[in-house]
């Protein structure tokens, strides 16, 4: 027997000792363990619920299900302006609710087998660092330790719940929310971010009736124009700039607030605290670590997920905003390519699109309008109304418009744009942004007809001066 | 608008090139990719093709002249780079003064300077519009070497740092940094072998003894002594009496080439040579009858795709004779390809042009190639990665004769093997004296990757599959 075949035997026999934990299934973290899985490394994916995290369970997949349905069901006037008259009928929530966990046990299975697939082995368990090399795995009553050689932290996040306020009964969140076994009549939304549009949309778009308590501008990252025809929804009305006092439950909820000076309340028969949302950094045995957290809490990471610790990385909500799950995909990969030890290992966008399902829907990409004013950026901006795509207007998605903010030569800096559809259109707005395309490249650039995608392209030739279907006053 | 050319790092490290020949001349007009200059590196010569399209301006450098990675080669004009400014018509004028960031460089050029540890911020890019190219990525990336070593004009050697060069914190043991320090030593420049790549008192021994050496390299080229030693050597061409007694060869191309790679390899690695002899009687037998087969297929059959197979069965059977040290990860590369190299003899000097994945093919094949290889080695046309990529090198001297010697590692190679001349001779087989063909055998091995036992597996393996070969039929893929 040779020197070293005794050398590796020995190994064997010291104990179970994986390449990489990854500590979270969410879309940072499985996404992270299956390119690991792919690079050959030996990966374990320890998760405390359910695979697929926030995202496929609790978040953007479900309710996109939930939105697509009221969508359709909002369109049903326009249905019979048209000529089909069909009655909209009844909401069965408990129905609605199951489906979505269908498919939403569909996508999870899909997710398992891709890990099994990639090698990976899933430990259901709930894990927890017990130094910079050994975690501590609860699996319901046994529990064990494991060793590893790097880790990558995706323990995503959670909604925000302030003092004073205790979820239960008909205060939830949009956790809750997602799966009720019956419409409200009436809905109170706290909060002016995403979650806060896209559950009053969905609402207001069934029938109830819905308030929005936000204590900024709703959306206020997005520009105001945009933001404008989201509030023009029927059914949804918006407290601006109004302060939460106090929130007491009952069979209806009542919620106090403060606005311009003067008291105010609303009463409704749900309450969904959609504030904002916390990172799951605390018990999870950070403390037996080198990793360092921010002020708010989120891990300290560089662009490839680094840590503090030179073990552990991180990826996804933990490793600070914006908390969306493309973002967490590309941590993930970035993450488990460095610890790979890839040296192009690496997440540096020029752009994170952030999409809004609201109803119209509002996709941001790169530099806007309103930030270009704030800092005075040497930019032109152009704007098409979508009644310039006949697309849109046959097929009720007139309203709304498409943005591109460019430099003074035409580089493209970001793409704005608000309308029915316009969320699958975010990727190729991305795609121009990031290669670095100037308004001749998108004009240059067939964009199919009769598509939505169209505005794109007719909105570049607006901007070079030379629109198709848009008219520009003459000069006298 | 004018493109200003710089020397791109054409591969494994490349520091420097020289200019064989210009193919354009100022006033030319160049297509982008058509071929603008000759030049010859550590390996090879290679054309160089031009990135941009325009009329040529200025030659820097002229024939014969050594240029430095990164250094401007030429300057081409290019059409107006200024893009004219369109009337948009409609759309909001925003602001002024403050001019927007164009995104550097699309995704993947971004991907590349993250690969090559370039701060893509710092890059002014070539691109059509400003953006950065992966050819200025390169380029950026071949400039950017955190610390180089240079021998001066007065054979000197300095420690430059680079600008944008990454910072890395120095961990040394107390007394290395003192005798570091004593010594006159940027502690910096030393690689530590210590653990976790820690610096201890022999690395710098180590690294001064190497430093000694390069002055003296250095100061040779240049044709100036150092010290007692080297003063005797001081004029270029020597002559007493009308006759000339000494002549001076400047170093470089492929002969500096090798005064590095082997000051380097003898530096960092520690060479230990086992010996053995082979008794190749079958194998000389099915190699003298294959060999008129392979000739009938314009193939010349030699000894050496048979030792070549049997040292890759080898290698696959101990791994670490495969593998190489990190020195700087201070991690061991355990490599699942076999790339043998082969050194070939020219009149620049040793080549070693590299057999690539000979575990996937056949004997013939691997003569096929070697002979191909051998000859371009010799016209020089080789290409970069042609002796690249090497894990395992062997040295045939026996071709021109001699039994035992004892090759040095193509570092970072784990081992090297070196074969003598077949030959007769009396070897007893069972109680018997008998007439047989031996084939003696050296094996360097890198004592800090594996131990005499390895290496003596590793050579009894060899061994076992040249004195049967039938063996490596069976191993056959």
């Amino acid at each position: 027997m040779h020197f070293h075949q005794m050398g590796i035997m020995v190994m064997g026999e010291v104990g179970r000792e994986y390449g990489l934990v990854v500590l979270g299934g969410g879309p940072a973290g499985y996404i992270a363990a299956i390119r690991a899985g792919e690079l050959g490394l030996d990966v374990a994916l320890v998760e405390k619920g359910l695979l697929g995290g926030v995202c496929l369970n609790s978040g953007c997949i479900p309710s996109k299900m939930l939105l697509n349905a009221s969508h359709l069901v909002s369109e049903m006037g326009y249905l019979s302006s048209i000529g089909i008259r069909t009655s909209a009928g009844k909401v069965d929530m408990k129905r609605l609710s199951s489906e979505c966990q269908r498919t939403v046990a569909r996508l999870r299975g899909g997710i398992a087998q891709l890990l099994e697939k990639n090698g990976v082995e899933v430990i259901e368990g709930i894990g927890r660092f017990e130094s910079s090399g050994h975690m501590h795995i609860k699996e319901g009553k046994s529990s064990r330790s494991i060793r590893f050689r790097k880790a990558i932290v995706a323990t995503g996040s959670r909604a925000y719940v302030p003092d004073g306020i205790s979820i239960g009964g008909n205060i939830i969140t949009s956790r809750e929310a997602l799966f009720l076994s019956e419409l409200p009549k009436s809905v109170a939304i706290i909060g002016a971010g995403y979650i806060a549009a896209e559950m009053g949309t969905f609402f207001a778009e069934l029938g109830s009736k819905v308030s929005i308590l936000a204590r900024s501008r709703l959306l206020s990252r997005m520009d105001a124009d945009l933001v404008r025809e989201v509030c023009k929804q029927e059914n949804i009305e918006i407290y601006e700039g109004c302060s939460v006092k106090s929130v007491k439950g009952g069979k209806n909820v009542q919620v106090a607030f403060e606005r311009e000076g003067k008291l105010g309340k609303v009463i409704a028969e749900k309450v969904i605290i959609a504030i904002g949302r916390l990172p799951n950094t605390e018990n999870i045995g950070l403390e037996n670590t080198q990793v360092r957290l921010d002020k708010d809490k989120f891990i300290q990471a560089d662009y490839k997920g680094a840590t503090s610790d030179p073990r552990i990385f991180a990826a996804g909500d933990v490793a600070g905003p914006p908390l969306l799950a493309h973002k967490a995909f590309m941590q993930g990969e970035a993450a488990a390519e460095a610890v790979a030890g890839i040296a192009s290992a690496g997440f540096q966008p020029t752009a994170i699109p952030e999409v809004v399902f609201t109803s119209p829907e509002i996709v941001c990409v790169g530099v806007s309008e309103e930030e270009a004013r704030r800092k005075m950026l040497d930019v032109r901006v152009v704007r098409l109304p979508l009644s310039a795509v006949g697309k849109a207007v046959s097929t009720n998605a007139q309203n709304g418009f498409c943005k591109i903010v460019h430099s003074p030569k035409g580089l493209v800096l970001g793409v704005h744009m608000v309308g029915k559809g316009v969320s699958e259109l975010a990727a190729g707005a991305c795609l121009a942004v990031e290669m670095g395309a100037y308004l001749d490249d998108i004009a240059g650039t067939v964009h199919p007809h009769p598509t939505l995608s169209e505005c794109l392209h007719e909105c570049a030739q607006l901007g070079l001066g030379k629109p198709w279907h848009y008219a520009i006053a003459r000069k006298k | 608008m004018a493109y200003e050319f710089r020397l791109p790092d054409l591969g494994e490290g490349m520091a420097e090139a020289t200019i064989v020949k210009w193919l354009v001349k100022p006033g030319d007009y160049v297509r982008k990719d058509q071929p603008i200059l000759q030049v010859e590196t550590d390996k090879a010569i290679v054309d160089i093709p031009s990135p941009y399209e325009g009329k040529v301006l200025s030659l820097k450098f002229n024939e014969g002249d050594t240029a430095r990675v990164g250094s401007v080669l030429l300057t081409i004009g290019g059409e107006s780079a200024e893009v004219e400014e369109h009337k948009t018509g409609v759309g909001t004028v925003i602001g002024a003064g403050v001019p927007v960031q164009a995104p550097v460089a699309a995704p993947r050029v971004r991907k590349l300077a993250r690969e090559l540890g370039v701060d893509i911020s710092t890059i002014k890019g070539s691109g059509a519009h400003g953006e950065a190219t992966e050819e200025d990525v390169r380029a950026a990336a071949s400039q950017k070497r955190p610390l180089i070593k240079e021998i001066g004009l007065a054979g000197e050697v300095r420690i430059v740092e680079r600008a944008g060069a990454v910072p890395r914190t120095v961990r040394a043991v107390p007394k290395a940094r003192e005798l570091a320090k004593s010594l006159g030593i940027d502690i910096s420049s030393v690689v530590g072998t210590g653990p976790d790549g820690i610096i201890t008192v022999s690395d710098v021994e180590r690294h001064s003894h190497a430093t000694e050496r390069i002055v003296e390299v250095g100061k040779l080229a240049k044709g100036e002594g150092a010290g007692s030693a080297l003063e005797k050597v001081r004029h270029p061409l020597k002559e007493e009496a009308g006759k000339l007694i000494e002549e001076r060869v400047p170093v470089k191309g492929v002969r500096k080439a090798i005064i590095t790679k082997l000051t380097k390899s003898n530096t960092l690695a520690v060479q230990a040579t086992a010996h053995e002899e082979i008794d190749v009687t079958r194998l000389v037998e099915i190699r003298s009858k294959q060999k008129i087969d392979a000739e009938k297929r314009g193939i010349k059959l030699t000894y050496l795709p048979f030792i070549i197979k049997a040292c890759v069965i080898a290698l696959r059977r101990n791994p670490w004779l495969n593998a190489s040290l990190d020195d700087e990860s201070n991690e061991f590369v355990l490599k699942r390809y076999y790339n043998i190299g082969i050194a070939v003899n020219t009149d620049d000097g040793l080549i070693v042009p590299v057999v690539k994945d000979v575990d996937l093919k056949s004997i013939l094949d691997i003569a096929r190639e070697i002979e191909q290889l051998a000859q371009r080695a010799r016209e020089r046309k080789l290409a970069l990665d042609e002796v690249s990529g090497g894990t395992f090198t062997i040295s045939n001297w026996g071709s021109i004769g001699g039994t035992y010697g004892t090759p040095v590692l193509n570092y970072p190679e784990c081992a090297i093997l070196g074969t003598g001349r077949i030959y007769k001779k009396p070897v007893v087989v069972g109680d018997r004296v008998e007439i047989r063909w031996v084939m003696p055998v050296s094996l360097t091995f890198d004592h800090r990757i594996v131990d005499g036992a390895q290496a003596a597996a590793f050579l009894m393996d060899i061994k076992r599959h040249l004195e049967d070969p039938s063996l490596l039929l069976v191993e056959i893929i």
